[in-house]
């Protein structure tokens, strides 16, 4: 019974899987065959999902730019040469 | 290859050839030197200044509304080749010159502040560098593999090449592949690898800096592709 339960388990969470990868595959259409709306920058949704990503990736930009910064003296200033 | 740029070749009038910029924005320059420079992690404090000199210069553009390229595409195309190069070159730096004082240095010190696994017996295996198993298979497939193809399609991305869109879709998968992969790997060795450093715990914060394609991935595949086509 143990066992049972442990393989329906893991039959779902395979079947839960390929799920959410058919939906994202089915979702990210190739270029020559995408339906209009996926080419549409006009569209508000689109545009808002655009705006609100420039702002992450700008965020994290400047955070790596800091990382890119500051690494190296850290590193001599508390560690010194190897 | 040859076979289109021939054909393009034929087709341009030498006026349109001399016409033709060098970068899509005059700016370029200043971000490529930037992000090469800070990409090195070692130069980083000289990279920042023609960095932000260039994002400033993009961004003035932008808001005269001189640009050809959209400012979304800058950031995140600056944002996916600076981070395809602090990971391209330190981990190289590991692989081809970890028994350099330079290299040494930088990356036993990167160690001891976040990732035991780059000062705990470093340099005592075959291959040198890191001695972690999992941490030199992940080196060696992001040196060869995921981290030069990230750093030139990111650039082809912000040059409006068709291939660079194309490749950054690529890449940014993988990428997640690799970070999935990466992050069990530091779980799993938690008390050899975070437990013995400095701020092990900030790994974490650390490593959100990292989440690029899932922010890029998005983007990618609802931009408008046909500005892609140089």
């Amino acid at each position: 019974m143990h066992d049972i339960v442990l393989l329906v388990g893991m039959v779902v969470a395979d079947i839960a899987i390929l799920t959410v990868w058919w939906f994202l595959g089915s979702r990210l259409v190739p270029a020559e065959q995408a339906p209009a709306s996926a080419n549409g920058e006009t569209e508000k949704g689109v545009r808002t999902l655009h705006k609100v990503l420039t702002y992450v990736c700008f965020f994290l930009l400047a955070g790596l730019i800091i990382e890119c910064v500051a690494m190296f003296p850290a590193i001599l200033v508390r560690f010194g040469w190897s | 290859m040859v076979i289109k740029d021939s054909l393009q070749a034929a087709d341009a009038t030498p006026d349109v050839a001399e016409q033709k910029s060098r970068w899509v924005e005059p700016a370029d320059g200043w971000l490529a030197a930037g992000v090469l420079l800070c990409g090195t992690m070692l130069l980083g404090p000289f990279g920042a200044i023609p960095l932000i000199i260039g994002l400033v210069k993009l961004r003035r553009s932008v808001k005269a509304g001189t640009n050809v390229r959209p400012w979304a595409a800058t950031v995140i195309g600056t944002f996916c080749m600076i981070d395809g190069m602090i990971n391209f070159l330190p981990w190289s730096m590991d692989t081809f010159a970890h028994n350099t004082v330079l290299g040494e240095t930088f990356i036993t010190g990167y160690g001891r502040f976040f990732d035991g696994a780059f000062y705990l017996n470093y340099n005592s295996e075959a291959l040198g560098g890191v001695a972690n198993h999992a941490e030199k298979m992940w080196q060696f497939l992001a040196v060869f593999i995921l981290m030069p193809m990230r750093t030139v399609s990111a650039w082809a991305f912000l040059q409006m090449k068709t291939w660079g869109l194309h490749f950054m879709k690529i890449s940014g998968w993988l990428y997640l592949f690799l970070w999935v992969g990466y992050t069990m790997a530091m779980s799993q060795d938690f008390s050899v690898r975070m437990a013995n450093s400095e701020l092990g715990l900030g790994w974490w914060l650390f490593n959100l800096f990292y989440l690029s394609p899932m922010f890029v991935l998005p983007y990618l595949y609802t931009v408008d592709k046909r500005q892609w086509n140089r």
